[in-house]
């Protein structure tokens, strides 16, 4: 599509402009103010330029959180994707078993994101749990609260639970726009279903599955809700990601200024992979539209 | 063919089994919960919803929620569908900046802006006195951006 140029679009953006400076901006600019300043309390603070984040980078406990971070949404990609894809070619393709299927793996991506983890809490408990009791009937000692392994099995499979549905539904749509000719090309060259998918499917689904991969690991690097309900970051420090850890140290322990640097360092972070969800975003884009 | 739909059908149970553990538990009281280990509610008890709907320390919470979106959803809307129409039919100065920023914030976590929010209250004045009223814009900038990328078609 060709955009006219036109400035006075400027009047259409300008309310949602002025509105998120006061909701996004100003909030940003108070956190950069307190990460360069020590504050005892009103009216006594004292600029400590850059101390905060010298502190901040060589605390051992934000690299341990931004580990297991890393391992976190990495674990979920590794999982959820090639699930997602699996679950998207195992559906079928007409007749009332398509809505009751696409009906049912919405109903995770319906519930409010701390409710799921009340309901892990309940069916992973060891002692009213269907799935703690499942496990420990079957003898291994399960239980989320006291062992970190079970802690992260369980936030995992929450997790798993929750988002791959949002894979499924974007493989899905990418494989139903696949026109019935790629299918019959493919049948009269006598391909196997091994060949159909690497050839055909697979490529035609690059743009869906671009975009699914970017919002997994997005929304993944930010997880709060859910193991905060869960696990409440623990047992020790063990289900504690970066979230978590910044609400922590804010909230837990009123360190405004090392939390202040905390933020601005996370927010660089996710501002460098937005940016380069926005390239890869643009680029798919383009190359289906050529 | 077989394989495919016996997998179909685990990964949905898998789907709906916490959900129906959920109903189960929430159809018993809390001493039969805690007493037996059932499958299935052995004596069904509507109680505890006629709790969450009588006691208003428990219904407000819905009440509130209602009125938090009606005001979120009228303010998102009413400065989102300009601003989407502006991005998708017009090039405009600084147009993809603008847009990349408001997507930022839809990236951003939000305990990185939850800082300003959470001080002492002795210490000073508040950054805003209308703190619903900003929360509101807070997510009004998540469903603006989702708007815009659909008018955008990405």
């Amino acid at each position: 599509m060709n955009k006219m140029t036109n400035q006075k679009a400027w009047f259409l953006v300008l309310p949602v402009v002025i509105l998120v400076a006061f909701s996004a901006l100003i909030p940003l600019m108070t956190v950069v103010n307190y990460s360069v300043q020590d504050i005892f309390g009103p009216g006594q603070r004292v600029f400590v330029g850059m101390e905060w984040f010298k502190e901040i980078l060589s605390d051992s406990r934000l690299h341990d959180s931004l580990w297991r971070q890393f391992l976190f949404s990495g674990l979920v990609l590794l999982i959820e994707i090639p699930l997602g894809v699996l679950i998207a070619l195992a559906m079928p393709t007409r007749g009332w078993g398509v809505s009751a299927c696409l009906v049912l793996l919405a109903l995770p991506l319906l519930i409010p994101w701390n409710v799921i983890g009340t309901i892990w809490i309940i069916f992973t408990r060891p002692d009213i749990g269907l799935f703690g009791v499942t496990v420990n009937s079957l003898g291994l000692a399960f239980d989320h609260t006291a062992r970190s392994l079970d802690a992260w099995v369980t936030v995992m499979l929450m997790e798993v639970w929750h988002w791959t549905p949002l894979v499924v539904l974007l493989a899905y749509a990418g494989l139903r726009a696949i026109p019935e000719a790629y299918y019959q090309a493919a049948q009269i060259d006598s391909a196997s279903r091994w060949a159909t998918f690497r050839y055909i499917q697979l490529p035609k689904m690059r743009g869906v599955l671009t975009i699914a991969v970017l919002l997994r690991f997005m929304d993944s690097f930010l997880i709060y809700a859910e193991p905060f309900v869960l696990t409440g970051g623990g047992p020790g420090n063990a289900t504690t990601f970066l979230s978590i850890h910044l609400v922590k140290i804010a909230v837990g322990q009123f360190d405004l200024g090392p939390a202040a640097a905390f933020s601005l360092i996370y927010f660089l972070i996710i501002l460098l992979f937005s940016w380069l969800f926005y390239q890869v975003l643009q680029h798919a884009g383009r190359g289906e539209q050529s | 063919m077989k394989l495919r739909t016996i997998g179909l059908i685990l990964y949905l149970a898998f789907l709906l089994l916490p959900i129906y553990w959920m109903l189960n538990i929430s159809l018993r009281t809390n001493a039969n919960i805690l007493g037996e280990f059932s499958l299935y509610p052995t004596e069904i008890t509507l109680a505890n919803y006629i709790k969450i709907f009588t006691d208003p320390s428990w219904y407000s919470g819905y009440i509130n929620s209602i009125i938090y979106v009606s005001i979120n959803t009228t303010v998102s809307l009413l400065v989102a569908l300009p601003a989407a129409y502006a991005f998708s039919r017009y090039q405009f100065l600084g147009d993809k900046h603008l847009f990349f920023w408001l997507l930022t914030n839809r990236m951003a976590p939000p305990a990185v802006f939850l800082l300003p929010f959470f001080r002492p209250r002795s210490w000073d004045r508040p950054l805003y006195d209308f703190r619903g009223g900003l929360k509101g814009a807070g997510a009004s900038s998540t469903e603006f951006n989702i708007a815009a990328n659909i008018e955008r078609g990405f």
